[in-house]
């Protein structure tokens, strides 16, 4: 008995060691599972308390640019009305309201913003009370940012799409053909579309944007254009390269989208047959 | 005099802060964050209890990881480079590894600069491979461990120049 409290005692620095080292790693399993953490959860209480007053005075730097960006931004959402109002002075009544009255959305301002890890999160300044949900997509001005993964009253994280174990759905605007988009984990401007079968025609420059596959984004938000593709030796599938629209590295407000359906299509894909 | 470990905490505190809001802030290249925090490994006086060393080193590293929302990297680096210091501090200082003052007089300097480096070297390779967890990409890993040991070791020298203590 004697020699188990004298080893204890010699080997204390190792085994004190040991057992951090093994709460550190249980701390990783339950970080990047990224469900139901509650560490997740009250880490993102203290990181958005500490980093918002920061992001306030930052941001005030930042407001010539900004006003910038709004302008233009303003400028193309005016472009679109017109469009749109064009369209449906043209189109059948019962076509009106059929394709994005289904989504609704609501401006955020972004706190925090990583984009040099291999599974970048960011985090923006409404939460729960806003009816910000999990699970909700989160676009900016050019296109996609994210999914949103946790929320607390006031705050939520939102998985950006430089996220290594991430996949979405996205298609050629031209030709519908769907593939998945995931992040390789070294640029952020790039990112990689895979499953597009060799038979499809393929050219630099396509534009890519979201397919309607998922409940996430409504269909059509633009992603980014294609940079440079090589057709696989053995697969038949293409490896296409992908140039983002939007500047992951320099974000200030997104836009989180709801989708009124959802419950909806949630309900129906858990039904049992 | 202000004890030590009231000193050294408020040191800890304010270089993690500092960490947090400035440093992280910091993208040399578009990838390098340099690591400024590391100076709280360093400056620990050698001479005092490992074991405690080692739960200070894990909660730095906790504290870091709850605020940028990464995934453990931080405190299992912190712990191993706790654990990790004597053998590193006994192969660069040489005999006096485990006096106190050490670091202000006791030394070469060019033995100072040894440990110094090993110091964020251990720390940022640890760390680099925890954040991908992936031998994958062992690429990217040594980019970022090499540029964010080269800009950590420039930044943390000159701060210890900086604000070295007079004798």
């Amino acid at each position: 008995m004697q020699w188990v409290l004298n080893a204890i005692i010699r080997y204390k620095n190792f085994l004190l060691f040991l057992f951090l080292f093994n709460l550190g790693l249980y701390i990783s399993g339950t970080q990047s599972s990224y469900h139901n953490s509650q560490i997740a959860k009250s880490s993102l209480v203290i990181s958005g308390f500490i980093h918002q007053p920061f992001r306030q005075l930052n941001s005030y730097f930042d407001l010539a640019d900004e006003n910038k960006r709004l302008v233009e931004e303003n400028n193309a959402l005016k472009n679109r009305e017109l469009v749109r109002s064009y369209q449906t002075g043209v189109l059948p009544r019962r076509n009106r309201n059929s394709g994005s009255s289904q989504y609704w959305s609501k401006s955020a301002k972004i706190i925090r913003n990583s984009f040099t890890q291999s599974r970048n999160i960011l985090l923006i300044d409404k939460g729960s009370n806003d009816s910000i949900d999990r699970e909700m997509g989160v676009i900016g001005p050019k296109g996609i940012i994210g999914i949103v993964n946790q929320t607390s009253g006031n705050y939520a994280s939102v998985l950006s799409i430089l996220y290594r174990n991430l996949k979405i759905n996205a298609k050629f605007k031209k030709s519908n053909v769907f593939g998945s988009l995931f992040w390789q984990g070294d640029n952020p401007h790039e990112m990689q579309l895979s499953d597009i079968a060799s038979i499809n025609v393929v050219e630099i420059g396509d534009t890519l944007v979201t397919g309607g596959m998922s409940s996430y984004f409504p269909e059509g938000v633009p992603i980014g254009k294609v940079k440079s593709f090589e057709l696989l030796e053995n697969g038949g599938y293409y490896d296409i390269s992908v140039s983002l629209f939007n500047n992951m590295t320099d974000l200030e407000y997104v836009y989180v989208i709801g989708n009124k359906d959802r419950g909806e299509i949630i309900e129906l894909l858990e039904r049992e047959p | 005099m202000i004890p030590y470990y009231t000193r050294f905490s408020l040191l800890a505190f304010i270089l993690l802060i500092l960490q947090i809001l400035v440093f992280d802030n910091i993208h040399l290249f578009g990838f390098s964050n340099p690591a400024i925090y590391i100076l709280i490994f360093i400056t620990y006086r050698l001479d005092l209890d490992q074991f405690g060393f080692i739960a200070i080193g894990f909660f730095a590293g906790l504290f870091l990881d709850l605020v940028t929302q990464s995934p453990g990297a931080h405190s299992i680096a912190g712990v191993s480079i706790a654990f990790l210091r004597p053998i590193i501090s006994r192969f660069a200082l040489g005999a006096n590894f485990n006096q106190p003052n050490t670091l202000s007089t006791g030394s070469l300097w060019s033995n100072k600069m040894v440990y110094i480096f090993l110091m964020i070297l251990t720390h940022q390779l640890i760390f680099s491979f925890m954040l991908y967890f992936n031998m994958a990409h062992l690429w990217v890993i040594i980019k970022h461990t090499v540029a964010n040991t080269f800009f950590s070791f420039v930044l943390i020298t000159a701060s210890l120049t900086l604000f070295q203590t007079k004798k």
